[in-house]
């Protein structure tokens, strides 16, 4: 017992050691003042990490400059910012730390549908109200019974939205006649914003030659868009997230499918380029905001600026969004009760944000009137250009 | 406080499912990689009851142990009968697991991969508590009986196991069975605290993680494995910003325990006394690295200094530790007098119980304790003791069987014949047509040069390989199709060329493994210690094994390590675990084998007791030519697997043929 | 399309077959299952990552022998850390497993803590290049994975038959014991086996990445390679990339298929580790492998 125990012993204090070195910045963080804590739960580290490290730093940017205006309720806001690498489990874990620990007032993020799902129960039953920022996903916001989930918001369009928005591009614009669809049959996300196409690609007068799927992780389809192939579908639609995304183009390619590519918001993160390579040359995605928009060209010169590179959208600007409207909103309830903040979020109307002007619906929580963007690769450019706006009204 | 409360129900989780693995793993000695999905099955079972069918939390929570119940019969009976070698079964059991959890992802009713949020929240630090301490309770229950023993033999030796008539596959499903409820359980109680759960959390990071509490906390102890599972749960929680360091430090201490100390923690030991300052250390160790950083942060800010500040936190964390350390020492010291007098008065209170609720038990018991006499040379003469011991189980249906067949009415009647045995190892021949019969209450010898066979003809009669041809008769009835528990059952009781004990029970515990057919109470009263049978059947199993040990002059090692035994004496052991089998034919394999003389001379003298005082017909392989020769009034000889030679001491030793067959034919032309 | 399916497999099958052929190595001399191949694997990806992209811009033949060094260097030093010991001491083979485990979770897990789980991909070698035959179409990439692979194999084949290091491991497949009393210098021999398997993984781990992409867990797909070595008979290196190739074959024709309507692609798994238990249940030895059975 006693090499053995003196070795763990050894290896731990090691670690000790080790992790001694890393809170350091804490101990800076403890401001003498009290100040309104706001969380973020965002995916800094894992595939998600190229929107999630953007979100966090156009955040920081959003709340300094309202503590430059003077804060809110005469006090500073803060951010505490944890990482939930777009897991699940450990977004659970991060709400209930965020909450419980820290006290926030509110919680800003998470990013993805199904993690915002996943920590309804937590936030809800806290009442602290949650922004998420780009989860498209119905669910997020109103139950199958149609009754509005409490304490969830957001603050980007929805799917069902998206997905019409992808099958009109591609009838009208594409004129495709056909199409097939590949998507993740574990994630919220991806499963309904394929049902949302398909239902609109149809109702329009398309035809869907294909509808396949993949489990989570998976990382060949090859037999999949070997059934689709046959089909020879003028679109394969791909509403997953950017990786597999381009694995999937890649091997159509591979197979000879010559389909136009098309995809959602989840393809928005530049490694798609280097991920998919040429095959993903022309394709287009439909995304929340793009970066040759007129109206946020001061936000982008000021991100570019501080943080030397382009913001990864459009999750910045819906986290930028997110702070302004809670700050308004913690303005309008005078107080950082959770019932009066979710009342006063609920009944926001023509609030001047960075993407034009934000109408809540209070029975579904979602914002009205948000545009959609479309976009097309420009591998060879090694960039996403912009097409197109879509509108939607209801 | 919440976050301490939220470690505490963490660990409390994971320690039941950890204590399920520990009896099939630790005890049983099967090792099972993906007993997440047990887990699963109880999480989504309590959840999707108590969240769409609104049940009562414990109803829900025995449900969910129910069908993880039922899963794990389902998926083992048919991994178990196939009698896998153990890094096979293991591997199954993994694949069992991934199966499970794509089930799952595919499952309609379990909202699939993307999981079931909103599970309302009724784990609570009280109820989980507990849950384990009545699982801790149970589990220490049940093993303390003739159950739990079987189930420990197996893990042990399987191969002994059987050869004591303790059936495999109902054992083993039965120990399967209960960690997978504990398994569920635990699943349940987990889902209710985290309120949501999606397949992906029942990986193979969870199975390893319960797998490496049980391999690093002792397989064999209940102790270990619960403090080593606290421990994992504990430690990565103190340096927080290293989750992802969790599992690599996992993978190194499974690495480093299993190569450098693959008994872990407690090893076979539960906690006592004399392991206390391990204990203390243990959690010295935890405490001292848990005031390590708050006692770094506290020195930072108010001085600032990193080394200053690492060297005062170390301090701090040292001495805690040692405190601790001395702590559990004293503890253990100061407790010292107290254990004595507690066991003594335990003791004394057991025999006012037992003899004021007038149990039956028969004269012939009572007779027998005063008629054990003291010989000489320190063997207890109670050897007639043992078969006047009145039955209090109903003799088995094999030996009503046998019945026909009436003892004593006919010396000449062989009770057991063997006609043209064959058994061929792929090419080789290990047995030859081989036929020769025994009379009752005869000492046979069996002899040969080594691969002879002789080992493999009583493994054909107890059946541990199946006949390739020939017939078996024992008492009258063909056994050859007979399983080796049946043999048993019919009366036939064998030792081991190389000695095959159950190393980590003690001597005593040995012999009662074996006991295990008389010893008769449910295993729900075994669960809970039922007042009113168990302990008198524990103390009668007891003080039978006891009366045994006498036999063979072991009773003075009776709790001890069995594994820690000389060789000399692990032999006698053998012996007397065979005689508590009531056997009527007793196959000895070479039990002087490494003994010295004066070892030889007393086992001699044993066996002649043995024989001579209960009738018992005795088949006997030695190299031991003067043990044989003195013993045995016939010698068989084989060769080739087949009968060379037949016939007296006198007349072996003269014999051609034998002589060729040991010295080789030009020695023998020399030695003529 | 049935026929480009069956392509399709085969290509899957071609990693699996030489994946397994890492593990039925190890196996059939040391007669346990070496978990930590996955890890091996994956790091070879890593290598590839480091030399062709990260650190350097090596071009990719090189990196590929160098990688499939750099694996085995690896595979070596995680024999003689975790496996030596206990060798040595003839502990059972359930012991080795764990102990193979330990270092699976470990490694995979430092990838993720260390570099992190950001995904990589490995520059394009044939590109987009592919062979059209009639209908169907074969990646160039495949092509040249499985010449090389069968290359490599043939070579092993070869060392196994001719030099004197493959005798003495075809002999230890045997009898380790009778091996090292003939005056085989044990560690030796075990040293270059696990470095020889290991750059098999490597080279497989180099395909792997080149074809999807390069990540932490990507150690996973060899419990799929295990199922193929478990196939065609652990132990046996025909066995291994029969085994291989034909669960490649299996996987792809589940995926294609629905039962009553519903599409089994994503009951794919079930259906492979389902397949596994059953053979081990059933028929351990798979289609080449040897039975052992231990004298009692």
């Amino acid at each position: 017992m006693k090499r053995i125990g003196t070795m763990l012993l050894a290896a731990l204090l090691v670690w000790a050691v080790l992790g001694a070195c890393k809170p350091a910045e804490k101990k800076a963080a403890a401001a003498k003042e009290e100040t309104i804590k706001i969380g973020h739960t965002v995916a800094l580290t894992g595939p998600s990490a190229t929107w999630g490290q953007s979100e966090a730093n156009a955040l920081k940017m959003a709340i300094e400059k309202i503590n430059a205006g003077g804060g809110v309720l005469g006090k500073k806001l803060e951010v505490i910012a944890y990482d939930n690498r777009a897991d699940r489990v450990e977004a659970v874990n991060v709400a209930k730390r965020l909450i419980e620990q820290d006290k926030v007032v509110a919680i800003i993020g998470p990013a993805q549908s199904g993690v915002t799902n996943a920590i309804r129960e937590v936030n809800n039953s806290a009442k602290v109200p949650v922004i998420a920022t780009t989860a498209t996903n119905p669910k997020v916001t109103v139950n199958d019974d149609g009754s509005v989930v409490p304490y969830t918001f957001r603050v980007c369009f929805i799917d069902p939205f998206q997905g019409t928005v992808a099958a009109q591009f591609a009838l009208k614009d594409l004129k495709a006649k056909t199409a097939a669809v590949l998507y993740d049959v574990g994630d919220d996300y991806s499963q309904f914003l394929a049902k949302y196409f398909v239902e609109a690609f149809t109702k329009g007068g398309g035809k869907i030659t294909a509808n396949e799927a993949f489990r989570s992780g998976e990382l060949d389809f090859r037999a999949q868009l070997g059934k689709i192939k046959t089909g020879k579908p003028d679109v394969l639609f791909l509403p997953t997230m950017q990786k597999e995304a381009a694995l999937a183009a890649k091997q159509a390619r591979d197979l000879g499918i010559t389909a136009t590519f098309l995809g959602g918001d989840g393809w928005a993160s530049p490694d798609l380029i280097d991920l998919a390579g040429p095959a993903m040359e022309g394709a287009y995605f439909v995304n929340i905001a793009a970066l040759e928009d007129p109206a946020i060209q001061d936000f982008i010169k000021e991100y570019k600026e501080r943080f030397k590179e382009d913001p990864v959208l459009p999750n910045p600007l819906m986290a930028y969004d997110a702070a302004l409207w809670l700050a308004d909103a913690l303005k309008r309830a005078g107080s950082t009760d959770g019932e009066k903040l979710k009342a006063a979020l609920e009944n926001t109307k023509d609030l001047p944000v960075l993407t034009g002007k934000l109408t809540i619906d209070p029975a579904t929580h979602n914002p009205l009137n948000k545009p959609a963007t479309i976009q097309q690769v420009k591998v060879k450019d090694k960039k996403f250009v912009y097409v197109k706006t879509f509108v939607t009204t209801d | 406080m919440a976050y301490l409360e939220a470690i505490l129900i963490n660990v409390a989780i994971y320690a039941i499912a950890t204590l399920g693995l520990a009896i099939f793993t630790g005890y049983t000695g099967l090792f099972s990689l993906g007993h997440a999905a047990f887990m699963a099955v109880g999480a989504y079972t309590a959840s999707i009851l108590t969240y769409f069918y609104k049940v009562p939390f414990f109803a829900a929570l025995a449900l969910g142990v129910i069908l993880s119940v039922l899963v794990s019969l389902l998926i083992g009976y048919p991994t178990l009968r196939a009698r896998l070698r153990s890094d096979y079964f293991a591997i199954a059991t993994l694949g069992f697991g991934e199966a499970v959890k794509v089930i799952l992802e595919n499952f309609d009713l379990t909202q699939g991969a993307r999981g079931l949020p909103g599970i309302p929240k009724f784990s609570t630090l009280g109820n989980t508590y507990l849950l384990l301490v009545l699982a801790i309770i149970l589990c220490r229950n049940f093993l303390k009986t003739t159950y739990g023993r079987k189930i420990i033999a197996i893990g042990q030796d399987p191969v002994a196991a059987e050869m004591i008539g303790i059936p495999l596959l109902p054992n083993q499903l039965l120990s399967l069975g209960i960690s997978a409820g504990l398994a569920g359980l635990s699943g349940g109680l987990l889902a209710h605290y985290t309120t949501f759960i999606q397949p992906s959390i029942f990986s193979m990071d969870l199975s390893s993680l319960v797998t490496a509490g049980v391999v690093c906390g002792g397989m064999g102890s209940l102790t270990g494995p619960v403090t080593a599972v606290a421990l994992f749960v504990i430690i990565p929680e103190l340096f927080r910003g290293f989750a992802l360091w969790r599992l690599v430090f996992y993978g190194m201490l499974l690495v480093i325990i299993i190569n450098w100390r693959p008994k872990g923690l407690f090893g076979y030991e539960e906690l006592n006394r004399k392991n206390l300052p391990k204990l203390f250390s243990i959690a010295g160790i935890t405490g001292g690295l848990s005031l390590f950083m708050p006692t770094y942060r506290w020195v930072i800010e108010s001085r600032g200094y990193e080394i200053f500040a690492l060297l005062v936190a170390g301090a701090v964390a040292g001495a805690v530790t040692v405190l601790f350390g001395l702590l559990g020492k004293g503890l253990s010291l100061a407790l010292a007098p107290v254990a004595e007098r507690y066991h003594s008065l335990r003791g004394r209170l057991s025999e006012r119980v037992e003899s004021t609720s007038g149990e039956l038990w028969s004269e012939g018991q009572r007779g027998a304790s005063c008629a054990v006499r003291h010989t000489p040379d320190g063997l207890i003469d109670g050897t007639t003791a043992l078969y006047e011991t009145a039955r209090l189980t109903p003799e088995s249906s094999k030996e009503n069987e046998a019945a026909n067949y009436t003892a004593g009415t006919n010396v000449k009647t062989p009770i057991l014949e063997l006609e043209e045995l064959r058994k061929n190892f792929g090419g080789v021949v290990a047995v030859d047509g081989l036929s020769f019969k025994l009379s009752e209450g005869e000492l046979l010898g069996l002899i040969g040069p080594n691969g002879s066979g002789k080992t493999t003809v009583f493994n054909l009669i107890s059946s541990v390989y199946p006949v390739d041809g020939g017939t078996i008769l024992f008492r009258g009835m063909d056994i050859t199709p007979w399983g080796p528990t049946e043999v048993v059952e019919a009366g036939v009781a064998r030792t081991f060329q190389n000695i095959r004990l159950f190393g980590s029970m003690t001597v005593l515990e040995n012999v009662q493994a074996a006991l295990h057919r008389e010893g008769s109470y449910s295993l729900l009263e075994g669960f809970l210690q039922w007042p009113n049978t168990v302990p008198k059947v524990e103390r009668r199993l007891r003080d039978e094994s006891r009366r045994l040990l006498a036999v063979v002059g072991l009773e003075r090692e009776a709790d001890r390590r069995a594994s820690t035994l000389p060789y000399g004496l692990q032999r006698k052991l053998e012996i007397a675990r065979a005689l508590a089998l009531r056997p009527k034919l007793l196959l000895l394999d070479e039990p002087a084998a490494g003994l010295n003389p004066r070892e030889a001379t007393e086992l001699v003298e044993l066996i002649k007791r043995i024989h001579q005082d209960e009738g018992l017909s005795i088949i006997l392989i030695e190299h031991h030519m003067d043990v044989v020769m003195s013993l045995c009034p016939r010698i068989l000889v084989l060769n080739f697997g087949r009968l060379i030679a037949s016939g007296t001491p006198e007349q072996i030793q003269k014999d051609p043929r034998v002589l060729q067959a040991y010295l080789g034919e030009k020695a023998y032309a020399v030695v003529r | 399309m049935f026929i480009q399916t069956i392509i399709t497999g085969l290509s899957i099958g071609s990693v699996y077959a030489l994946m397994a052929v890492g593990y039925s190595l190890v196996f059939s001399v040391l007669n346990f299952s070496n978990f930590a191949h996955g890890a091996i694997i994956t790091l070879g990806a890593y290598i590839a990552w480091a030399l062709m992209v990260h650190y350097l811009q090596v071009p990719f033949f090189p990196a590929l022998l160098l990688s499939m060094g750099g694996a085995g260097i690896l595979a070596f030093l995680n024999e003689r850390i975790a496996y030596s010991t206990l060798r040595r001491r003839r502990a059972p083979s359930l012991y080795l497993m764990i102990s193979a485990m330990g270092v699976a979770i470990s490694l995979q897990n430092l990838l993720y803590a260390t570099i992190g789980a950001k995904l990589y991909a490995l520059p394009p070698v044939f590109a987009m290049d592919v062979v059209h035959i009639g209908e169907l179409t074969i990646s160039k990439m495949d092509i040249f994975a499985f010449v090389f692979s069968a290359l490599t194999i043939a070579v092993l084949h070869l060392i196994l038959i001719r030099t004197k290091v493959g005798v003495a491991i075809r002999a230890a497949a045997h009898d380790m014991e009778m091996v090292s009393v003939l005056g085989v210098n044990l560690d030796v021999l075990v040293g270059v086996l696990f470095f020889i398997a290991g750059s098999l993984g490597g080279m497989a781990g180099v395909f792997m990445g080149v074809k999807y992409m390069v990540y932490p867990s990507m150690g996973w797909i060899t419990n799929k390679a295990y199922i193929g070595a478990v196939i065609g008979g652990l132990g046996s290196l025909p066995g291994a990339i029969v085994g291989g190739l034909l669960l490649g074959l299996l996987e792809a024709l589940v995926s294609v298929s629905s039962l009553g309507g519903t599409s089994l692609s994503t009951y794919r798994d079930v259906f492979s580790f389902g397949i596994l238990v059953i053979l081990l249940i059933f028929k351990p030895t798979g289609f080449f492998g040897r039975h052992v059975e231990d004298k009692l």
